[in-house]
């Protein structure tokens, strides 16, 4: 290092610029990403068996065959939206 | 054999953070000690493992052959010259996706379990066929990581495709996962220019494997066709490979019964006996 690197490391006015340190951006970053991540796979994965459980619950009140019952997972802007669909039989 | 092979995948999601230089280094290292070897490259279309390896001039036939029936395994297997329980099967050159199968893969996987004690699946970057088919079948998964951050949450999004896309999963197995650090920089981490270890364990919550150092020898080793672990000379990424693999294979060994974990046993044991008398 030479004698002006010393110099921007001690004194006062030219000390070494903390935005260097900027791993802690990047972990606090990566811990809302890794999140959102993980939320919207769990979900999506587990979408098959929620449209059968709704399924089941609908069909307590009213016969609905299951093919009738669509759920899913749409993302608009910065929402992520379940949206069920169900087709009633005619009365 | 068949029944204590394991296949493990060598994965990552991100490129360039070196999957292909772990496979190499923990292949050679396992041969090394005397575990029948083999490497397989899933890319479809570069091949890089065969360079990496250093018998880039001896591939006559390819995985796509052996899958379409033009060559035997045995025709398209590289025998490494250095070390006798080392093999290689190359990647094919053609982009033809389709030609890898479930079917096909499975089939080829099997004969191998039957023939060596670790295959190692080396894969390509991404999520696309090629990475698919290298984690489908694998007994346990090594997610190479760099404490950088693309390469962290390609490495989470890896984790999930393990965790529901593998062959294990479907059968309600887990398939143990290992996080394995490259290019690491200490004195970068110590200012606070890079990610740690701790960080990165926090986020993706995967027991360590190893920390591979940023090596200037990683290049030296690839320059001339030498796995890392083979190569002569002293080497901080050398060394941390080796422990790397040591600590692989060491994974399931019960920890040395100390005393203390001896009087612990005997606690527990007297505890279960007392429910069964109430």
């Amino acid at each position: 290092m030479n004698i002006f690197g010393i110099f921007k490391q001690n004194i006062g006015i030219f000390k070494q610029n903390k935005s260097s340190a900027t791993a802690t951006c990047a972990k606090e970053r990566l811990k809302l990403l890794v999140s959102e991540q993980r939320f919207r796979s769990s979900v999506g994965q587990s979408l098959p068996y929620i449209q059968q459980d709704i399924a089941q619950v609908l069909n307590k009140y009213v016969r609905v065959p299951e093919e009738k019952v669509n759920l899913k997972l749409l993302q608009r802007y910065e929402q992520e939206i379940l949206e069920l669909n169900v087709v009633l039989p005619f009365s | 054999m068949a029944n204590n092979s394991k296949v493990i995948v060598v994965t990552s999601g991100k490129g360039g953070v070196g999957k292909t230089t772990t496979s190499a280094a923990f292949g050679a290292e396992l041969a090394k000690l005397g575990k029948k070897t083999v490497i397989v490259d899933f890319d479809i279309g570069l091949r890089n493992l065969d360079l990496i390896m250093g018998c880039e001039r001896r591939v006559i036939f390819d995985f796509v052959n052996v899958i379409n029936k033009d060559a035997a395994l045995t025709q398209a297997l590289i025998k490494d010259k250095r070390q006798e329980n080392l093999y290689v099967l190359p990647a094919s050159q053609t982009k033809d996706k389709d030609a890898l199968t479930k079917e096909a893969v499975g089939s080829i996987i099997n004969d191998l379990k039957s023939n060596f004690d670790y295959v190692i699946c080396d894969s390509p970057a991404g999520i696309e066929r090629g990475a698919q088919m290298a984690l489908y079948f694998a007994d346990e998964a090594i997610i190479v990581t760099n404490p950088e951050i693309s390469s962290v949450r390609d490495s989470d999004r890896m984790i999930g495709l393990i965790n529901s896309k593998s062959l294990r999963s479907e059968q309600g197995l887990e398939v143990k996962k290992h996080l394995l650090i490259t290019r690491y920089t200490k004195h970068r981490v110590k200012k606070k220019e890079m990610l740690s270890v701790e960080d990165i364990q926090d986020i993706l919550a995967l027991p360590l494997l190893g920390i591979i150092p940023e090596s200037d020898s990683i290049l030296s080793a690839s320059n001339q066709g030498v796995p890392i672990t083979l190569l002569n000379g002293r080497s901080d990424a050398k060394d941390a490979y080796s422990k790397a693999t040591d600590v692989f294979l060491n994974w399931d060994l019960p920890k040395q019964d100390s005393t203390r974990g001896k009087y612990f046993k005997f606690l527990e044991k007297l505890k279960s006996l007392g429910s069964k008398v109430t």
